[in-house]
């Protein structure tokens, strides 16, 4: 049985086609891209497994467990994070507290704890504080913890989105477009963090992204979409050399 | 100078009263970008729950005498619990569903507060009800400058609900929620945040501290009437945008300038001009600062 079962996944803006009969099964484990051109739909595909969007069609199951119709909450307390095409940092509040209010639903202690500071709030706190610094670390961002978000450079607010997102304790990590905006060497640094996260918290990744060079290295597996529709999928190899993948990227020949 | 003292200490007094009401108006905006219409309305709820509360406790007591402090308190505890589920339940009635379109859910607030107006007048009737002082007055003199019980009780009441709120902003996750949400509504819930949860719980901090308010201002005016809420609601509601709406500290400081300007304008130029300028002079502030003075200015879509 697959983690991430999703079955003729149909989705209309008002007439317009977002996704067409999009399927996927992801094993546990795997970690699986998803290309294609700017407005092929990629990015409503992941909106609809996080609950933003309701689909107007097919079926989404996450560890054999229906999603759909499921507040975005919820969806994110069965353990599937997102990462955002554009930074969604809270800016307003430090690195650290970003990531603190990831473990929302963690938190067993009520108002009445914190108000009168009882000592399960008290350890509770410590161990969520040190679970957080304990990400940051992975991230290379300990040095940053204090600091508004928003003052941090991009590269760095990208990484703290992502460690954000492991907070919640997901067991399938969605990245939209981590690498948008990086240089080639950011981009490597990008790859082996990736790698790494992976394997030390055992989790499923499904991505989006456009830098080619950094899809095709780390997925074994991708799907490519164009208008709404999956136009291909298979191994890198099989992708690259595909004729519709080709037309898609690189535009109709005139005849 | 003893003058300018006694006017500084009833500008603290009535900017507290605003700060409160101030508040509920600006974490509501923080977390929903909806300004509710019927606050003002809810204080006035506030400042009837607390009276009748007052007359429950008493009559409850029959012989028994019970220290006044003990009345204030807990009728200020059930105006507060009392308001609350009256809020929430326009919340959850009027103002939920209707949350996606913006301009309606502000139509229902002036809705709801016109029919809070008109229950309680159906209810109490048209008449202006005095209200019995749950403080025993005894006035201090400091320096020639007079300061009563009742001016001591409402600025620390104020103060000591103002600090709690900031602890609960501040201090736990709930707070920390609400920060986040003031942010970014759309990336909350992916953190596992149960946004609903947080706007109920806005929405109660907001009504308590109304009634808070309205237990207080009839203390300072022993007067209250069901339309008492709709000037001082529209000057709590000015206060939150001077500071900058959706900032708490905002809406306090706001809340203070607007205590002391209505006081200095009242002290300086006849009384019935005192509306007038504070409300010019408050235009001024935001023609300076259209934001409010804590307001950031428009975040940049990228």
């Amino acid at each position: 049985m697959a983690l991430l079962h999703i079955n003729g996944l149909t989705h209309y803006f008002g007439g317009l086609r977002a996704v067409y009969d999009f399927n996927l099964a992801l094993e546990e484990g795997e970690l699986i891209g998803l290309i294609g051109p700017n407005g092929a739909g990629k990015t409503t595909v992941f909106n609809l497994i996080t609950g933003i969007y309701r689909p107007t069609k097919g079926t989404i199951q996450f560890n054999g467990q229906n999603l759909v119709g499921l507040q975005p909450h919820q969806i994110t307390a069965k353990g599937i994070c997102r990462t955002f095409q554009t930074i969604r940092l809270f800016n307003n509040v430090s690195v650290l507290d970003n990531v603190r209010i990831a473990f929302y639903s963690q938190v067993r202690s009520n108002l009445l704890d914190a108000f009168f500071r009882t000592p399960h709030l008290v350890s509770e706190d410590k161990a969520l504080t040190r679970e957080a610094y304990r990400l940051l670390e992975i991230f290379n961002l300990e040095r940053y913890a204090q600091e508004l978000a928003m003052n941090l450079p991009y590269g760095e607010q990208k990484r703290v989105e992502i460690a954000r997102a492991l907070a919640t304790k997901p067991r399938l990590l969605l990245l939209d477009e981590p690498a948008a905006g990086m240089n080639p060497g950011e981009i490597d640094r990008l790859m082996d963090l990736i790698q790494r996260i992976r394997q030390e918290f055992g989790l499923t990744i499904f991505l989006i992204e456009h830098q080619m060079r950094l899809v095709m290295r780390i997925c074994r597996y991708i799907k490519v979409m164009d208008f709404g529709e999956t136009i291909a999928e298979g191994t890198p190899e099989e992708i690259r050399t595909n004729p519709r993948v080709l037309q898609a990227y690189l535009g109709e020949e005139v005849e | 100078m003893t003058y300018i003292l006694q006017q500084l200490i009833n500008a603290v007094q009535l900017g507290s009263i605003y700060a409160l009401i101030a508040l509920g108006y600006s974490m509501v905006y923080g977390v929903l970008r909806f300004i509710n219409f019927a606050h003002g309305d809810i204080f006035m709820v506030g400042a009837f729950l607390s009276y009748f509360a007052a007359v429950l406790i008493k009559r409850l007591a029959g012989a028994t005498a019970i220290p006044t402090a003990l009345i204030f308190v807990g009728s200020m505890l059930l105006a507060m619990l009392g308001t609350a589920l009256i809020t929430l339940s326009i919340e959850r009635i009027a103002y939920r569903p209707l949350r996606r379109y913006r301009l309606s859910v502000v139509i229902t607030a002036l809705g709801m507060g016109v029919f809070l107006e008109h229950m309680t007048l159906v209810i109490v009737g048209p008449w202006r009800i005095s209200f019995h002082p749950l403080i025993t007055e005894t006035v201090y003199k400091v320096v020639g400058v007079s300061i009563s019980t009742t001016q001591l009780v409402i600025i620390f009441v104020s103060i000591l609900l103002m600090l709690i709120l900031e602890f609960i902003v501040r201090q736990t996750k709930q707070g920390m929620a609400m920060r986040a949400i003031s942010y970014d509504r759309e990336a909350v819930p992916l953190m596992g945040v149960n946004v609903d949860h947080i706007i109920t719980l806005t929405f109660a901090i907001a009504s308590c501290l109304a009634a808070a308010g309205g237990l207080l201002y009839a203390h300072a005016y022993p007067i209250i009437e069901p339309y008492m809420g709709i000037m001082v609601g529209w000057k709590a509601f000015i206060s939150a945008v001077v500071g900058g709406i959706g900032v708490i500290r905002g809406a306090m400081l706001g809340g203070y300038i607007l205590g002391f300007v209505e006081i200095a304008a009242g002290a300086i130029f006849p009384s019935r001009m005192r509306d007038l300028i504070s409300f010019v002079v408050l235009m001024i502030v935001l023609l300076a600062k259209p934001t409010g003075i804590f307001g950031l200015p428009l975040r940049q879509k990228v």
